[in-house]
């Protein structure tokens, strides 16, 4: 998963610091009775010892994949042709990415709450502090949960829609646009890309696409499709 | 469907729109030729001796999927390159910039445009700019003699 390889390794170390932190306070939890418990985990959050470990920083590492990193300028322009226009559908696009990562960041919150509810539950059933940190580092530990693969695999096709909607968006006042639909032809290709990357001969509009081929514009073949239209 | 009015002088003006089709066509481009395995310099099939050491014993591993190995083994340096409309230019953003980089030094281009591809741009801009001609030519032309 070259370029989301910061994610995984970034969200494990903070997994991992975060399992620390509950062991330390555990031992003080396992003491308490059903009233005493009952108001320590009012006063428990974990999405703010997710944000104190560097979750937020992350997240800005993340939106660095998508507006940053090297760029290359298309010159084929001269200076004279160029014009201070704004345009919505750039804006909309922007809109697309941060939706994205309001996605991840929804995951982490839904992280944070059922440890908390697994760590409440564990004590309320009168486990030992090791049974309970080995049923959360089982569930929630590194490489479970949000450092998964499930989960990159998640994030990897989210930038893969993101650009095939960015292309559909680009030229939705072009009617007359053509596209080729790219992407291998191997033994793990889906049937219906295959037989996609067989029948465009020329290229198709986009309203052909919609009505004649097997995979829709923005969802190429399915989850994690390594293809998508190109326009030519 | 944009049904403003194109002034003459903006036949040959360019918006972040545009700059951004711009820009999508030409990572359409490098995309495609990834595929192929063929760079930006030219220079054909990405191979490595890794490869050619797995190619040689039969056992491919993470390269099985393909019987040469491309810029697209995963998927993830296709899918972190962006196009991007300015108000003055047309970028490509290469999100995973480290393996690209990386890549350049190994002669794998792909953070640029080779001849072929740039021709095919400048006539992707000819196409904007015949479009808008015709949306101008096809607008009414009420011209007022006198009071």
């Amino acid at each position: 998963m070259a370029d989301l390889d910061f994610y995984k390794k970034d969200m494990e170390k903070i997994q991992a610091a975060l399992l620390k932190k509950i062991e330390k306070v555990l031992g003080g939890l396992v003491v308490l009775d059903d009233v005493g418990l009952a108001t320590a985990f009012k006063q428990i959050n974990f999405l703010d010892d997710l944000n104190a470990l560097g979750f937020p920083e992350l997240l800005k590492k993340v939106k660095g994949v998508y507006g940053k990193s090297i760029s290359k300028n298309l010159n084929v322009l001269s200076a004279a042709q160029r014009t201070k226009q704004t345009a919505t559908a750039v804006q909309a696009i922007g809109i697309l990415s941060n939706l994205d990562l309001t996605t991840i960041s929804a995951g982490v919150t839904r992280y944070a709450n059922e440890i908390k509810t697994a760590l409440f539950r564990g004590l309320l059933t009168g486990q030992s502090s090791a049974s309970i940190m080995e049923g959360l580092t089982a569930t929630y530990g590194v490489g479970k949960a949000l450092s998964s693969k499930q989960q990159t695999a998640l994030l990897s096709d989210s930038l893969a829609r993101f650009n095939r909607t960015t292309t559909a968006k680009l030229f939705e006042d072009v009617p007359e646009q053509k596209f080729e639909y790219v992407g291998p032809d191997d033994e793990v290709t889906r049937d219906v890309c295959l037989q996609t990357l067989s029948m465009q001969g020329e290229g198709l509009t986009a309203a052909e696409i919609d009505s004649t081929s097997p995979v829709a514009f923005g969802d190429g073949g399915g989850f994690n499709c390594r293809h998508e239209w190109i326009p030519v | 469907m944009d049904t403003s009015i194109v002034k003459a002088k903006d036949i040959v003006n360019f918006s972040k729109t545009e700059y951004g089709q711009l820009a999508s066509h030409a990572r359409g481009l490098i995309v495609k030729d990834m595929n192929k395995g063929v760079m930006q310099n030219g220079k054909h099939r990405y191979k490595s001796k890794e490869y050619a050491a797995r190619k040689a014993t039969g056992k491919l591993g993470k390269f099985r999927k393909s019987d040469s190995v491309t810029m697209l083994l995963s998927g993830n340096t296709k899918n972190a390159i962006f196009p991007e409309g300015k108000k003055d230019a047309a970028l490509i953003i290469f999100g995973n910039g480290v393996i690209v980089e990386a890549n350049e030094k190994r002669g794998y281009i792909i953070r640029d445009l080779s001849k072929k591809n740039r021709l095919s741009s400048v006539n992707f801009m000819q196409r904007i700019v015949n479009r808008k001609i015709k949306k101008y030519a096809s607008k009414p032309i009420n011209i007022k003699i006198g009071k």
